[in-house]
């Protein structure tokens, strides 16, 4: 039987990254404080994100933005991060495409 | 009275604070100067005592050296003013010429922009013996006036004289319909008046149902017209009012502030009031709609708008354009940044792209919207509701995109 193997993908194949549901918190030394995203979510992509969260907040002080809160929609995904306390919660959802 | 002036210095690095005591300290009439590093300082220390001359670095936290100038402005219109940036842009430039700036300059650093420096401050400080300060409130310029008209949608004629000559406008609910100059009517009216400078204005009562004549056609803004400041005198003035660069020369008085310094410019703030017969400028002088039919001022006119900003992806620099925003550059800087970064994100998580930027901040909800062709920032109250400030969005986007 082994003729059908032509047909499947090798097994190291790459596969694109789950986009998560869940949560992370930033702590203020920029550091990932806790997180409830799913375990196989790549660790350097969370990091990934907690810069981009950061530099946000802090960069916002020069253009004299008093940033609260901020979200990045992108077509199927959306980041939210909330300022608190010198560090950033940030929320990773999947957008509902509402193909009804 | 003595003839010792009082001058406040003002700058937020210690460090620069003492250069330039010791600088202005070599002026011939030996300035009593006095310092401080934060703006809130100043403004007590402007309270108690009266100054001649505020000499204030333009980048600084908390309150920063514009947000100062007008303060000033309004308070204390006597005062002359001279703002230092060590970054000059056209933006910078412009925003401190509509605060009546006196003297707009790069920190001078070599000797030879330190002594031209000394120069027109010195002649600044002989002027303020002599010559009272046009405020940008008492004596408002063209521009100023059609900014107000625009803001508040009003009607009205404003006659205005340049030296021996007059025009008029006609402003209907904020946008002009009708210019009448030297000769000339309409379109051509318009341009020649907003090319005078050092212009009077007075606002006569509206004169409904007065023609139309202005075409408003939807070209580049003037420069420094889009955010409602006097045309550029340094483009329009004759050569006349340049010093040579090698020998600099004091502002006549009354006349035109120009800093001319070896490789670049210090720019002019004041414009040069008439002269006796001052021939009026050639009807070539670039024009576009006032601020009043502005694109993005229409666009500011939907429901709860408090600032728009527009970052044009055309060419190799993105074009910016604002509308009521406090510091453009810094906003379209941190827009870009920040949207760059999560593009970024987007692009390892495969997550498309970046369509839509959301952000609140204490007074507003601001929203982004990304497309292709550029990315418009309208910054909302925040007492306007979550569903109202997305239908205005979209409203808006609309009109922005056609």
């Amino acid at each position: 039987m082994g003729f059908l193997d032509f047909f499947s993908k090798p097994a190291g194949g790459t596969r694109p990254v789950t986009l998560p549901n869940g949560s992370f918190t930033i702590g203020s030394t920029g550091a990932i404080v806790s997180s409830t995203l799913p375990s196989d979510f790549p660790k350097p992509l969370m990091l990934e994100i907690a810069e981009a969260v950061s530099a946000t907040f802090q960069e916002a002080g020069a253009a004299q933005l008093a940033l609260s809160e901020f979200s990045a929609v992108y077509s199927g995904f959306r980041i939210t991060a909330r300022a608190m306390r010198g560090g950033a919660m940030v929320y990773l959802s999947t957008r509902n495409l509402n193909l009804k | 009275m003595s003839a010792r002036h009082k001058i406040l210095l003002l700058d937020d690095d210690p460090d620069m604070v003492e250069i330039y005591r010791e600088i202005l300290q070599r002026l011939p009439g030996q300035p009593d100067i006095q310092t401080t590093t934060t703006a809130n300082r100043a403004l007590t220390m402007l309270e108690a005592q009266p100054f001649t001359m505020l000499v204030t670095d333009l980048s600084m936290p908390k309150i920063d050296g514009l947000q100062l100038l007008a303060t000033v402005r309004r308070r204390w219109p006597h005062v002359r003013t001279v703002a230092m940036s060590s970054i000059v842009d056209d933006q910078l430039r412009k925003r401190a010429q509509a605060m009546g700036v006196d003297i707009f300059c790069e920190k001078p650093s070599t000797s030879h922009e330190i002594e031209t420096f000394l120069t027109y401050v010195d002649a600044l400080l002989k002027k303020a013996l002599t010559t009272p300060t046009s405020s940008p409130l008492g004596e408002p310029t063209l521009a100023e006036v059609l900014r107000l008209e625009g803001l508040g949608r009003n009607s009205s004629v404003i006659r205005v004289v340049y030296g021996e000559f007059e025009g008029r406008l006609w402003v209907q609910d904020g946008e002009v319909v009708d210019a009448v100059g030297p000769g000339v009517a309409g379109d051509d009216a318009l341009r020649m008046l907003m090319s005078w400078s050092g212009t009077k204005c007075e606002v006569l009562p509206a004169e409904p149902g007065h023609p139309k004549r202005i075409t408003a056609p939807a070209g580049p803004a003037p420069a420094g017209f889009d955010t409602g400041l006097r045309p550029e005198p340094a483009v329009a003035a004759p050569p006349a009012a340049l010093p040579p660069p090698s020998a600099p020369r004091p502002p006549q008085s009354g006349g035109t502030t120009l800093l001319t310094l070896p490789g670049r410019t210090l720019n002019p703030l004041k414009a040069a009031p008439p002269a006796a017969a001052p021939p009026p400028p050639p009807a070539a002088a670039p024009v576009a709609p006032p601020l009043g039919v502005t694109p993005l001022a229409e666009l500011a006119r939907c429901d709860g708008v408090a600032f728009i900003l527009s970052l044009r992806a055309s060419g190799a620099e993105p074009a910016l354009d604002s509308w009521g925003v406090e510091n453009p550059e810094a906003l379209g800087q941190w827009t870009r940044g920040a949207l760059e970064r999560f593009r970024r994100v987007g692009d390892q998580l495969q997550a498309g792209r970046v369509v839509h930027f959301e952000v609140i901040d204490g007074a507003h909800r601001i929203s982004v919207e990304v497309r292709p062709e550029g990315c418009l920032l309208v910054g909302f109250k925040r007492t306007l509701v979550p569903e109202q400030a997305r239908e205005t969005m979209k409203l808006i986007l609309s009109k922005w995109a056609s």
